[in-house]
């Protein structure tokens, strides 16, 4: 669905991504997770086509994202972080753009809609940012496009909403679907995101599914620190250790705690996920 | 699909555009016609005069060249946002549609509404109070002199507005402005230093003398005896003026504007 190739981009003097390679599948919810800065939100603008490369490739369902054709823009959708909607109605905002993509589920839209509780007659500018948020992650799962690109869509939602989204997300994804979700609330969106991508300064440090994870690193809770740990951080009455899987047996990941083993050990990492 | 052009997506984006902007739209037309009746309301509280046909007639025209200049900046001007510019990017149509749809609304639905919308004004305020207003502004305009050049000079103009909305992101109407005066000054900076240096002793011939020459006559200057060079002097500086107003300058905004549309980065 999606192939990045050693891709290079920078903004102005500031580089960004350095030769960076990437392959995303149909049938998958991808978490792109990373500290601020490292390019996440680039990321999904170059794979939208907001961005050009300066070289390498980006190669989205066979299109060349930059020249933002009207077939490539009809399969995909992209919810900015902070999206900002025009002064109509959500019901008009959604009747006036649905008729560009071809396989939009007016009906979908409003189940989504009762399902997040927004008032589609209400116009965007009348809605506080969660509601709007909502009603414009409705909108794109209702496009029924194949590729779903997400920037932080549980910032700002409340506790039932994350909930809600959560639910709508899985049921939206199919086999022939791919949504991205770029998030830094991985509890938010946990046992949703599956693989993970982590970005780092200029690269990719990680993209791999939880199965995979699991059989090589495993999250434990100890009342002490582990030596042999790879990671170790302090919780509340204890430690929360990642070590290497060496049962064969599967655990369950910890995505926060992952993220911070794979930023505080690049290269133990790359060796235990090299192929 | 086709990926240049395709009518019924142009047509459905320009039904979208449309009715997203029919609220400024509507705001910016009924401004001008409320000037209007509020003119014809302080004439009648205060006893004035009454205003001709033709006077309202200049309104009319003035009201709708504000219009064209002032619509990329109401109606486009989060485009080349980097935040609010993004929902209108990865709308499924191409660069093309997007760019003939926005020069629809902007060229022809304003600014036709704005008039259509004064016209109606001036009618009904024409018939209620013939006194305060006489005549009707329509029989007036089928004596107006020069429409359709006047019209194309405001398209010039509007163009230009067109290309520093998608040129520039912050203070958009002000920086076009002074854009528009820089270039000003630069063609006259031109044209200064053709008349004092380059062409200095042909334009020296023409002091001391009295000549009244009209732009329709301009080709009689070579029958003058002693100017046939600086006739071609004037007559190219006269065609090169042309060509680059009515020729380059809207070519160059118009091609600018779909660059900007296709290569902007968000």
């Amino acid at each position: 669905m999606v192939t990045i190739e050693n891709l290079h981009f920078s903004y102005s003097r500031h580089l960004v991504f350095k030769d960076v390679s990437l392959s995303l599948e149909a049938g998958k919810i991808y978490g792109l997770l990373g500290q601020n800065g490292v390019g996440k939100t680039t990321l999904l603008k170059i794979i939208c086509g907001l961005l050009k490369v300066n070289s390498g490739s980006c190669s989205v369902m066979n299109h060349e994202p930059s020249k933002r054709e009207p077939g490539f823009l009809s399969e995909l959708f992209y919810i900015p972080e902070d999206f900002v909607g025009p002064d109509i109605t959500i019901n008009n905002f959604a009747k006036l753009r649905g008729e560009f993509y071809p396989s939009y589920d007016a009906n979908k839209f409003s189940r989504l809609m009762t399902d997040f509780e927004v008032n589609g007659n209400y116009k965007f500018t009348k809605l506080s940012f969660g509601q709007q948020k909502k009603a414009i992650i409705a909108f794109a799962l209702a496009t029924n496009t194949r590729l779903v690109l997400m920037d932080e869509p549980s910032n700002g939602l409340d506790i039932p909403s994350k909930t809600q989204l959560r639910r709508v997300i899985s049921q939206a994804s199919t086999d022939e679907t791919c949504i991205v979700i770029s998030t830094h609330q991985v509890r938010d969106l946990e046992n949703l995101i599956d693989p993970i991508i982590i970005l780092d300064k200029n690269g990719v440090l990680l993209n791999e599914s939880i199965e995979n994870i699991s059989r090589n690193l495993c999250f434990e809770f100890s009342p002490v620190p582990v030596e042999e740990a790879i990671y170790s951080e302090p919780t509340l009455g204890g430690y929360i250790v990642a070590q290497r899987n060496t049962s064969g047996m599967e655990c369950k990941v910890n995505i926060e705690a992952l993220f911070n083993t794979v930023l505080s050990n690049k290269e133990v990492i790359k060796d235990i996920f090299k192929k | 699909m086709n990926e240049i052009f395709n009518k019924n997506r142009f047509f459905k984006l320009v039904k979208k555009e449309f009715s997203e902007r029919t609220p400024v739209i509507i705001k910016i037309a009924a401004i001008f016609s409320l000037l209007l009746a509020g003119y014809w309301l302080s004439m009648l509280i205060f006893n004035g005069g009454p205003a001709s046909a033709n006077s309202r007639n200049s309104y009319l025209f003035l009201a709708t060249m504000i219009t064209m200049i002032i619509a990329p900046f109401n109606l486009y001007r989060n485009y080349n946002h980097p935040k609010k510019g993004i929902d209108y990017v990865i709308l499924p149509a191409s660069v093309t549609e997007k760019f003939l749809s926005m020069l629809t609304n902007t060229v022809i639905f304003l600014p036709l509404i704005t008039f259509g919308s004064i016209l109606i004004t001036d009618t009904i305020l024409a018939t209620i109070s013939p006194k305060m207003f006489p005549g009707y502004i329509f029989s007036a305009l089928v004596d107006y002199e020069k429409p359709f050049e006047n019209i194309f000079e405001a398209l010039i103009l509007q163009f230009g507005c067109i290309f520093g909305n998608f040129l520039f992101q912050k203070n958009k109407a002000l920086k076009t402005i002074l854009s528009g005066v820089g270039l000003y000054i630069a063609l006259a900076f031109i044209l200064v230093i053709m008349i004092t240096v380059v062409f200095k002793d042909d334009f020296q011939t023409m002091q001391n003398m009295k000549m009244t020459l009209k732009v329709e006559n301009l080709s009689d200057i070579d029958k003058i005896q002693g100017f046939e060079s600086i006739g071609t002097i004037l007559k190219g500086f006269y065609y090169s003026f042309m060509v680059i107003f009515y020729g380059i300058f809207p070519i160059a905004f118009l091609t600018g504007t779909f660059y900007k549309m296709k290569t902007q980065q968000y």
